[in-house]
């Protein structure tokens, strides 16, 4: 009997794989949240690359590189869905930041962010098709051969869809990564904003995705307005979106879950607790799987 | 099938003619959600606008009730900037407006961007070399000097402000 537990605890951890470290919880670097980062040890951290400038980092994140934190470098304007390849001085930021913290990895959208010298100012969904694919994939590639480390990617939320395309959000992500052997930044609120806005269930998609692949889990606060869901990372984390952490917790272990908050930001205490509502929604999925494998 | 620099320059085409509909320059292109499309170019506006708001507090508050308005005409004339975000997207929206409408502390946000950023021709740059600007403030009456120097950083000092 206690064999075969251990043989389907095997089972599960050889399915999910282990691409990293565990990382367990953590919170995205802004000034604004500098004090909930340093009191907690535990925290993984993120820092958006362009924000800072790798050979003179704010006080307070050189200081959680200092004690050994993980810091994760977060790009939003490499532009890897773009139609040109990644500029070279951008990569090269990425990667200097990369060992200046000494990041197990770094992260990207799979978004375009510029087009004809016009700037987003935002990261904006990509075509789903066969050409985007090939295109975005060599970027990806130019990319990945720049970096000292590996590259996840991370899927965005978008209120408007491209019309006609040839895949399934998820079948588009499977296939990058596919052809990439690029990392996934699963984005449970990305997820969960486009299966509300364009109609399709959510769970099916996780079910659809490379769990095996996640580099970590990005989890972020919106709104329901109007009948549509916006991401908008100043609101408190729905709990559709908690629901959804939990559900992929409970197929998968993810290395790890960071909180993304960008604006509108509420007390330390708060945040705390949104912290450790993500925590308890890890653990309810995690202690669902191990039901499931004994 | 079309070369590769064709494929490329199709989607780049593409791309600009959705970028440039949803910062509200062009016509929904063909195939796509008019009502999305509202709907992600408003998100987009107001993400815009809550990232200069952070950083301008002063000068969202001087411009006061007419801020959305106010700043929805900027952006669709404006492109966001290349680089520095709020703080450099807020510069180019503040060097637009009419100076009788600013505070004291609206100079003195644009004097600490100024130190960071150059505008050429409406377009933001991050500042290379050297800047020195003062502004005048009052309650109480005194002077702030804002310096960059290239490779010390940036400083500023204020002279007076002992109240009257």
């Amino acid at each position: 009997m206690a064999a075969a537990a251990v043989v389907a605890v095997a089972a599960v951890v050889a399915e999910v794989g282990a691409v990293a470290e565990p990382l367990g919880i953590g919170l995205g670097w802004r000034p604004e949240l500098s004090a909930v980062l340093a009191e907690d040890p535990s925290l993984f951290v993120e820092v958006i690359a362009e924000n800072v400038d790798p050979s003179r980092l704010p006080d307070d994140l050189a200081a959680l590189v200092a004690e050994g934190r993980t810091v994760i470098p977060h790009g939003i304007r490499l532009s890897l869905g773009g139609a040109r390849h990644p500029d070279p001085r951008r990569l090269d930021h990425l990667a200097t930041l990369a060992e200046r913290v000494r990041a197990p990895f770094v992260s990207e959208h799979i978004a375009f962010a510029r087009a004809h010298g016009i700037e987003a100012g935002h990261v904006l969904p990509v075509p789903r098709s066969r050409e985007a694919l090939d295109i975005i994939s060599e970027n990806v590639a130019v990319a990945q051969a720049a970096l000292p480390v590996p590259l996840a990617l991370e899927h965005v939320a978008a209120l408007v869809e491209w019309p006609d395309p040839t895949m399934s959000e998820t079948e588009f992500i499977a296939a990058l990564l596919e052809r990439t052997g690029a990392l996934l930044l699963l984005d449970v609120s990305n997820l969960y904003a486009n299966a509300y806005n364009h109609g399709f269930d959510v769970v099916g998609a996780l079910g659809e995705l490379p769990l095996d692949r996640i580099a970590y889990v990005h989890v972020g606060g919106g709104t329901h307005r109007d009948g549509r869901y916006y991401d908008t990372h100043t609101d408190p984390v729905a709990p559709e979106v908690l629901a959804v952490a939990e559900e992929l917790c409970a197929r998968a272990d993810p290395p790890g879950l960071l909180l993304e908050r960008d604006g509108g930001f509420p007390s330390a205490d708060e945040t705390r607790a949104e912290l450790d509502a993500i925590a308890a929604a890890a653990r309810a999925g995690a202690s669902r799987r191990a039901g499931r494998a004994v | 099938m079309p070369s590769e620099p064709a494929r490329r320059a199709r989607l780049e085409a593409d791309q600009a003619a959705f970028l440039e509909a949803l910062q509200g320059r062009a016509p929904t292109p063909a195939g796509f959600d008019g009502d999305d499309m509202s709907a992600a170019a408003a998100s987009l506006l107001r993400k815009r606008l809550g990232m200069v708001v952070h950083d301008w507090p002063a000068l969202a508050y001087a411009v006061g009730e007419d801020l959305p308005e106010a700043f929805a005409r900027y952006a669709q004339a404006t492109p966001p900037p290349a680089v520095g975000e709020g703080l450099a997207d807020g510069l180019g929206f503040a060097l637009g407006l009419d100076p009788g409408t600013l505070t004291g502390e609206a100079r003195a946000e644009i004097l600490h961007a100024r130190a960071r950023f150059v505008v050429r021709s409406g377009r933001v740059a991050a500042r290379r070399g050297p800047f020195a600007g003062a502004a005048t403030l009052r309650h109480p009456r005194r002077v702030l000097v804002v310096m960059r120097l290239p490779g010390l950083g940036i400083g500023h000092v204020q002279l007076g402000g002992r109240g009257r």
